[in-house]
């Protein structure tokens, strides 16, 4: 079993995408893989006020963005009728606000937050709920094409205002 | 013109900033993006490669944000064509704003901004502006004089 020391440098090392993320929806694994890069673009090393808005463009970026993947994730659940709908949806509404909370506290005083914390946090964040989590839904939406439908039915629409409409 | 479809050159002389702006353009389907570290460039790419729309950093070497689109509005844009442009900027100072509108810029976001913040951004921008395709199209519609 690995130390906690281990599973820490584990989480230290750059983030990047490998095959066994996949849960066997391309579209879910390209929300996946944009997701890492964004969290990537947290492990550099510049000094504020640089870093400031770097850091902040990425935690307003996640936030944005996993609104949209969890929205469309859900849906996809539903559709395939995936039991552990509800218990997922939970997750994802504490993951979010982890992400939330972060940026607030960032936003208020960016020296509030080590970077290098954040990091190893997101990287954990993402890459526990891929692997434990959405592995569960895997069976039920791998080759399944109501479940690509249903993800593809979330378009880009979702970061228009709703009183406008894309020209 | 769809969303997704644009062609859009990103000039900032910060490689972070430009690749995060990429990501961001990417994660909202947004491929054709180019992006480049001075306005100088910027400028000779802009008539290569026939952008739709500009995201350019305020504050950079050389050209800066504001002499760029000033640039952009003399010696690049006719009657006809105003080439879209979006600064971007750190800084949130009203005379930092007035300074973008008066040398022409379409809008203005201050970093750091979220994804929905960008694309209502360029959404709002194009959907009050042609494109140089669609005044290319335009011009090549004309009758012959």
């Amino acid at each position: 079993m690995p130390t906690a020391a281990a599973e820490e440098s584990a989480y230290d090392s750059p983030i990047a995408w490998s095959p066994e993320l996949s849960v066997g929806v391309p579209e879910i694994d390209a929300d996946h893989k944009v997701l890492i890069e964004l969290i990537s673009q947290i492990n550099n090393r510049s000094d504020l006020p640089e870093a400031f808005t770097i850091v902040g463009t990425v935690l307003a970026a996640l936030s944005d963005y996993t609104e949209y993947h969890f929205t469309r994730e859900e849906r996809m659940q539903q559709v395939v009728g995936f039991p552990n709908a509800d218990a997922h949806h939970q997750r994802h509404v504490i993951l979010r606000q982890q992400v939330l909370d972060y940026l607030a506290r960032y936003m208020a005083n960016p020296e509030d937050v080590d970077t290098q914390e954040l990091y190893l946090f997101l990287h954990r964040w993402l890459f526990e709920h891929i692997l434990n989590e959405d592995m569960q839904y895997a069976p039920y939406c791998a080759n399944n094409p109501k479940a690509s439908e249903a993800v593809i039915g979330i378009g880009l629409d979702f970061f228009i205002d709703s009183n406008s409409s894309l020209f | 013109m769809k969303f997704e479809d644009l062609r859009i050159l990103v000039v900032d002389d910060n490689a972070n900033m430009r690749r995060l702006i990429n990501t961001i353009l990417r994660s909202v389907g947004v491929l054709d993006v180019v992006d480049i570290d001075n306005g100088a460039d910027a400028l000779a790419m802009i008539q290569e490669w026939k952008p739709d729309l500009l995201l350019v950093d305020y504050v950079m070497d050389g050209l800066d944000g504001v002499e760029f689109t000033r640039r952009v509005r003399s010696d690049i844009d006719t009657p006809d064509n105003r080439l879209p442009i979006i600064i971007v900027t750190g800084y949130s100072e009203l005379w930092r704003l007035n300074e973008a509108k008066k040398a022409g810029a379409n809008d203005f976001i201050v970093k750091p901004f979220t994804t929905k913040a960008l694309v209502n951004r360029i959404q709002r921008t194009m959907s009050q502006g042609l494109t140089l395709e669609d005044v290319g199209r335009q011009d090549e519609a004309k009758p012959a004089h």
